[in-house]
């Protein structure tokens, strides 16, 4: 007979008691583990979605001089036929050691030419992944341009009067305006679009590209990190993080963490409140036992041993079932949720130690001033009791 | 010197409206293997007398002088350890824990104890030879007659071989016959050489000790 037969006995014998204990502490362990298994889920959602919502990487060739702007990026030599990134610095950023965390890899090349004796912007492009990156584009016409066709901003447009379907003359080949991206905002709106290969071939700057543009996810990686291994791979070029995207980025999912760790919190003291009004009334049911222990010699160590003995026991059941309530529950809810990118849910046995754990924690924390007044208890104030 | 030496006791209980004077200036002496019956009214102060001697109580002014040992100068530990050794409570209502067998509950107080467990089921197995209970081990207290749980009680007082036993009223809530056979086996543990204290308010209990004191509103009046 040891202090924790006694307590495992008196959890049996005492069954609605402890189930009451077991309860509170299972809805606060499964409310923290679906708050925050939905709010990773979601969080992560929200990241891969913003990741690729236009680049967070921008890599240009390195240069001396002060040039032109690209989104606000410098992006290179006042001559642009200087370009020195070509189709090979495209391969280089996927062997990176981060590789899977490289989402849109949308490679250009700028050129400047005249068309009617105003000068344009033509911009090659990887024309799919071009348009994942861009996902803000709203094309009037065709959106995956073909071969001799072209995409033209809105301000071209005003500028050149050109329509839909009509032919235009670039360095002495005619291309049909296949598409018309409406008002963006950006440098986009004066640009003309066409497919790299042709751009390089139009402009004889055969695997040169100006600029790249890079969809990095960054959730599970510090964009520093990227930068730093692209780095390496491209020595000729410089890699730049946006930091306006990922700073902006970050703060939403910021605000999504801070609420759910509020929420949990706020569980978590009710929790407290169920155990500490749980214990206490059973200290206060058995003040003839906590008597007769005391007169058959238990210290107060020993008197406390069985209290936070049974409040162990019960936190422990508790913590593996809240667990798996919390999972399940987070797996019907993720879905309603109607985020892209979703993470599977699955059991992790880390999160299960740490959900036990919270649960111990929780359970000891709210059982010790009850059990401080079971050691303080007068025993002949127990037997008189009765 | 006494075994046990009571000097100057005084206990006073504080209740919201009033304040009790339990004991008021009580001094008493009991020997060794003596079998003491306390008899007096209620509310005269026995089992405050009892508790006291017992360390449970603590007194408002006086000693408890226990083997040479003032047991209310020792720490909260130490006087735990001093119940362990020294004494055995038997209560009126017995205070059995429901949850428990009946081997279980005499088992109880060795749930701290260094004893193996070879030891604490040779222990038991004696001590329930001694009380009667051989075939009742596995039951559960609230399945036993009053007698057989006061036994249970006897049982689990004797487990930890104290010198001393306090018993509160031990036959209050038995019958007549179930009564004699409890004061019978005190009787026989106090052969054994056990200091015996019952506090009882029955004069047929009174008779089964060697000596008896007399309480009234809180003192011994003779």
């Amino acid at each position: 007979m040891k202090l924790y037969n006694i307590a495992l006995h008196s959890l049996s014998r005492r069954k609605s008691k402890t189930i009451f204990l077991i309860i509170g502490l299972v809805l606060a362990v499964s409310s923290v583990v679906t708050l925050i298994t939905v709010s990773e889920n979601v969080n992560k959602s929200v990241a891969l979605d913003l990741d690729e919502y236009g680049a967070n990487i921008v890599i240009s060739p390195k240069s001396d001089e002060l040039v032109i702007n690209y989104g606000g990026l410098n992006v290179g030599g006042v001559n642009l036929s200087n370009a020195q990134l070509n189709n090979e610095d495209i391969n280089s950023i996927k062997k990176i050691k981060n590789k899977d965390n490289i989402s849109i890899i949308a490679p250009k090349l700028l050129n400047i030419t005249s068309v009617e004796n105003k000068k344009v912007i033509v911009t090659g492009i990887s024309i799919t992944d071009e348009l994942r990156l861009k996902k803000w584009w709203k094309i009037i016409g065709k959106r995956e341009i073909q071969e001799n066709e072209v995409l033209i901003g809105s301000k071209i447009k005003q500028k050149l009067n050109f329509g839909l379907n009509n032919n235009i003359m670039l360095n002495g080949s005619r291309f049909k305006i296949a598409g018309i991206i409406e008002e963006t905002g950006s440098q986009d709106d004066a640009m003309i679009f066409m497919n790299l290969g042709e751009a390089q071939e139009l402009f004889k700057q055969k695997s040169k590209l100006s600029l790249i543009e890079v969809a990095a996810l960054c959730y599970d990686c510090p964009i520093e990190e990227i930068v730093s291994q692209t780095s390496n791979q491209l020595p000729k070029a410089e890699v730049t993080a946006v930091r306006q995207t990922i700073e902006s980025k970050m703060s939403t999912i910021q605000r999504f963490e801070q609420f759910s760790f509020g929420l949990s919190i706020v569980i978590l003291i009710i929790s407290m409140l169920i155990v500490f009004t749980n214990v206490n009334a059973s200290v206060n049911e058995r003040t003839a036992e906590i008597g007769v222990i005391k007169a058959v010699g238990f210290t107060g160590i020993n008197i406390a041993t069985i209290f936070f003995y049974e409040v162990l026991i019960g936190s422990l059941i508790a913590g593996i079932f809240g667990y798996a309530i919390g999972i399940y529950v987070s797996k019907l809810i993720v879905p309603l949720l109607g985020t892209t990118n979703q993470g599977g849910i699955s059991f992790n046995f880390y999160t299960l130690l740490a959900a036990t754990a919270l649960s111990i924690v929780v359970g000891l924390l709210s059982s010790i001033y009850p059990v401080f007044r079971a050691n303080n208890l007068d025993p002949t104030v127990a037997f008189r009791s009765l | 010197m006494s075994f046990i030496k009571i000097n100057n006791l005084t206990k006073e209980y504080n209740t919201a409206n009033e304040s009790v004077l339990a004991i008021n200036n009580v001094t008493a002496s009991i020997e060794s293997n003596e079998f003491l019956s306390v008899m007096g009214p209620s509310g005269s102060g026995k089992s405050t007398f009892l508790t006291a001697i017992g360390g449970l109580s603590h007194p408002t002014k006086g000693e408890v002088i226990i083997d040479d040992m003032n047991i209310f100068g020792l720490g909260a530990d130490k006087l735990a350890k001093y119940r362990r050794e020294y004494i055995g409570f038997i209560f009126q209502s017995f205070h059995l824990l429901k949850y428990l067998t009946v081997k279980e509950n005499t088992m109880l107080p060795l749930a701290i104890s260094d004893l193996t467990k070879g030891e604490k089921e040779e222990r038991c197995t004696q001590i329930f030879s001694k009380v009667g209970l051989e075939n009742k081990v596995h039951r559960m207290v609230d399945e036993l007659s009053g007698g057989e749980q006061q036994r249970v009680a006897i049982a689990r007082a004797l487990v930890n071989e104290p010198l001393i036993l306090l018993a509160d009223e031990p036959t209050g809530n038995l019958d007549t016959k179930t009564g004699e056979s409890i004061m019978e086996l005190f009787c026989n543990l106090n052969e054994e050489g056990r200091t015996i204290i019952v506090v009882t308010h029955d004069k047929k209990v009174e008779g089964y000790g060697k000596r008896s004191i007399y309480f009234k509103d809180g003192q011994i009046i003779n």
